[in-house]
């Protein structure tokens, strides 16, 4: 038996994953997300009740919470499903176990059987306590990666729950110190990474430079253009660490020689307001959405980034209204130039890298985005040197990174390993069967949690992103 | 006829009735009128018919079950299970409201024999392994509650007392029909003098009372599940840059 299925013969373990908990908001982070949303600071005594009142409005105004609230049947085809369960085999991190931490509390307040028979029924009070040590707690322990969503009956989407829970929670002045303050920088300095304009002018100075030295070309870089047909927006960590994957961008918008720009204001394409609260993914949007429509774009350009993907592709239209531009993936864009015709590559410049491809939940189950990858990784790889992880964890039943969902956080790192054990197990699989070397990982978070967790479980693997090895292979004549 | 079998036979019905109906349509109300944003699960539907498609196979083959090989024994206990119900639900709902030329039932008691009754013994084991598996299996011990044993010891209860009434204790079918359909036009004669139906009718009254409150309404919600009936239009989202 392989390691991969080895891993399904679970025992629950109660209570393991109770020590993994995200610190708590700080200060100044939450006095900047107070001037773009309301975030109220309660007293022990008022969260309760204000929690109650927002999971009620959740329920009003959300059908998927109301329903998959009322219809899980505990059957328990999900709990083998979630990475955090196969990782920590703690039963409240199986998505239904999850799902009942907050199916207590509504069956206690807002259900005739919860309300006459109280634990009999399945319901719990809720109590400060219990919204520390459960809520709060497991709630974090979530990276909406929806696979849960895939194996139930009735496509109980896990991460509904987890987004009402959080918003509720948020209400009840509980928020973790990562999410709020990588959204205070986005509202203050315009990305997560917090770089302020002069330095992403430097550092776009120094990425013309390497692509010089590299590839002997002279690109264009433009930034905060004023009028422009594509407004490309990258995660702003391309800017800083994953750099290759930024020059696939520029070579290839180069190459087509189309008119573009990146924007200092709308520099981040991730959008943590996903794992926090719609009205902040729509405060978040409305920023690349308000740039767009000042330079013109016809087309916004999303880089390499899963849950970003989820909330554009999603929720954009949904949130932020009818949008006067049409929008894409980089994956769709550069494999539509492909098809094409119009970008030609050579291979035999990636001959020393054999690939495989880790689909971002996002993209497998929010974007229909799986087949773009793989075929751009054909075209820039020699015949033979891509190759597909066995079906469990690839495209729809793609496992997690275990760092999504606004979990990438060091605090708890061990969870974030034992989370990405899956994904470390079958990508190990093809390494050792087929000398993989490479795991292409078009996700920013990706690029920041797989190579923790590949090194954590032995696996040797360059980890990377899809445009990295687009750019070596890219023709220029 | 005592005052408990009166209650039972006579009055009780027609609360039962009214609560399941009530009950069940003010739910799917409910959902109904709370909004809902396109959250469909991919591989996606392009068309409200492929939506459809998709939330039908769930309904009538459990096809996300089938998804994981480490759940192919529930796939099979929980689909001949609810194969099963529907079989007996339909046969009942034929037999007590459906007209049927004289002979009919007879006709095809006689050539389908002892199936009926295999029906029976099909849910009766499979709702066993239902409920032995939430006891045996560590995993579904823990996320299970109360109401989840409660649901199917009611309707073993309901399944055994049906065949011990039918089998054993050879209650007057004829008589039973008859006194359905009294019911129906608001004429109650007395309930078969039966302990077995008895306690089948009772059974039957409270599970209907209680389905509209419980989680037996994943009958209902698993047609508007958001993840399976969303769609997003061709050509909604553009694959191709121009
Ligand atoms: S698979 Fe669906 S219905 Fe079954 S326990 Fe999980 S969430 Fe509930
Ligand atoms: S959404 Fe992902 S992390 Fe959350 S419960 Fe489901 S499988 Fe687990």
């Amino acid at each position: 038996m392989s390691e991969f299925d080895e891993m399904f013969k679970t025992s629950p373990k109660p209570g393991n994953a109770a020590k993994y908990v995200c610190h708590k908001a700080l200060q100044k982070d939450i006095d900047v997300l107070k001037t773009k949303v309301p975030f109220p600071e309660p007293s022990d005594e008022e969260k309760v009740g204000l929690f109650l009142r927002k999971l009620n409005e959740l329920r009003r105004s959300r059908r998927s919470v109301q329903l998959f609230l009322d219809i899980c049947v505990r059957c328990g085809a999900c709990v083998k499903q979630c990475h955090y369960y196969l990782g920590t085999e703690d039963p409240k991190n199986a998505p239904v176990g999850r799902a009942e931490i907050l199916r207590k509390i509504y069956r206690r307040y807002f259900t005739i059987g919860g309300k006459l028979f109280g634990k009999l029924a399945g319901a719990e009070d809720l109590t400060p306590e219990y919204l520390e040590k459960e809520l709060y707690t497991y709630f974090y322990q979530c990276t909406e990666c929806r696979r849960c969503s895939v194996f139930c009956p009735y496509g109980i989407d896990t991460a509904e729950i987890t987004m009402a829970a959080r918003e509720a929670l948020e209400e009840a002045g509980l928020a973790t110190k990562y999410i709020t303050e990588v959204i205070a920088k986005v509202h203050t300095i315009g990305n997560n990474l917090g770089i302020p304009k002069p330095a992403l002018e430097n550092t776009l100075e120094f990425v013309k430079d390497d692509i010089k030295d590299m590839y002997g070309v002279d690109v264009e870089i433009p930034l905060d253009k004023e009028k422009a047909d594509i407004l490309f927006v990258a995660p702003s960590a391309d800017f800083f660490t994953n750099v290759d994957t930024l020059i696939g961008y520029i070579l290839v918008l180069n190459k087509l020689g189309l008119d573009w720009t990146f924007s200092s204001y709308a520099s981040e394409i991730a959008n943590f307001g996903l794992f926090f609260s719609y009205r902040e993914m729509e405060a978040i949007a409305a920023r690349i959405i308000r740039v767009a429509r000042q330079i013109g774009a016809k087309w916004v350009i999303a880089g390499e980034c899963g849950h970003a993907w989820r909330a554009a592709r999603q929720f954009w239209e949904q949130l932020n209204g009818p949008l006067p531009f049409k929008f894409m993936n980089v994956g769709e864009f550069t494999a539509s130039m492909i098809r094409k015709g119009r970008l030609k590559f050579d291979p035999s410049k990636n001959a020393d890298v054999k690939a495989t491809l880790h689909d971002p939940c996002n993209y497998a189950r929010a974007g229909n985005l799986v087949d773009e990858y793989r075929f751009i990784l054909k075209h820039v790889l020699p015949e033979g040197n891509f190759i597909d992880m066995r079906e469990d964890a690839i495209k729809v039943k793609t496992f997690c990174c275990g760092g999504g969902g606004g979990l990438l956080t060091d605090e708890i790192m061990e969870l974030r390993m034992l989370g990405g054990k899956p994904k470390a197990m079958a990508v190990k699989e093809v390494v050792e069967k087929h000398g993989v070397n490479y795991l292409a990982a078009p996700c920013a978070i990706d690029k920041a949690q797989l190579p923790l967790v590949m090194k954590h479980w032995n696996v040797p693997v360059q980890v990377g992103g899809v445009h990295d090895l687009v750019a070596k292979a890219l023709k220029w004549e | 006829m005592g005052a408990i079998t009166t209650f039972i036979g006579v009055y009780l019905p027609y609360i039962a009735v009214l609560v399941l109906v009530v009950g069940f349509i003010w739910r799917i109300v409910k959902w109904w009128n709370t909004p809902s944003y396109n959250i469909a699960v991919f591989p996606g539907q392009t068309s409200l018919a492929q939506g459809l498609i998709r939330v039908l196979s769930e309904v009538i083959f459990f096809r996300s079950l089938l998804n994981f090989k480490g759940n192919y024994t529930l796939w099979l206990g929980g689909w001949l299970f609810h194969v099963g119900l529907f079989l007996t639900i339909s046969g009942h709902i034929f037999k007590f409201f459906v007209p049927m030329p004289p002979g009919f039932y007879a006709s095809v008691r006689a050539a389908i024999g002892d199936a009926i009754i295999l029906v029976g013994i099909v849910i009766t084991i499979t709702g066993l392994y239902l409920l032995l598996r939430r006891i045996v299996n560590p995993e579904i011990r823990m996320i299970s509650i109360v109401p989840d044993y409660i649901v199917l010891l009611l309707i073993l209860g309901i399944v055994i007392s049906g065949i011990w009434m039918t089998e054993v204790s050879r209650v007057d079918v004829a008589y039973v029909k008859y006194y359905i359909q009294s019911l129906m036009s608001f004429s109650p004669v007395p309930p078969p003098d039966n302990a077995a139906f008895l306690t089948h009718f009772f059974l039957v009254q409270l599970l209907a009372m209680y389905f509209p409150f419980s989680k037996l309404m994943h009958a209902g919600g698993i047609f508007m599940s958001p993840t399976r009936w969303h769609y997003f239009p061709e050509g909604a989202h553009r694959k191709e840059f121009e």
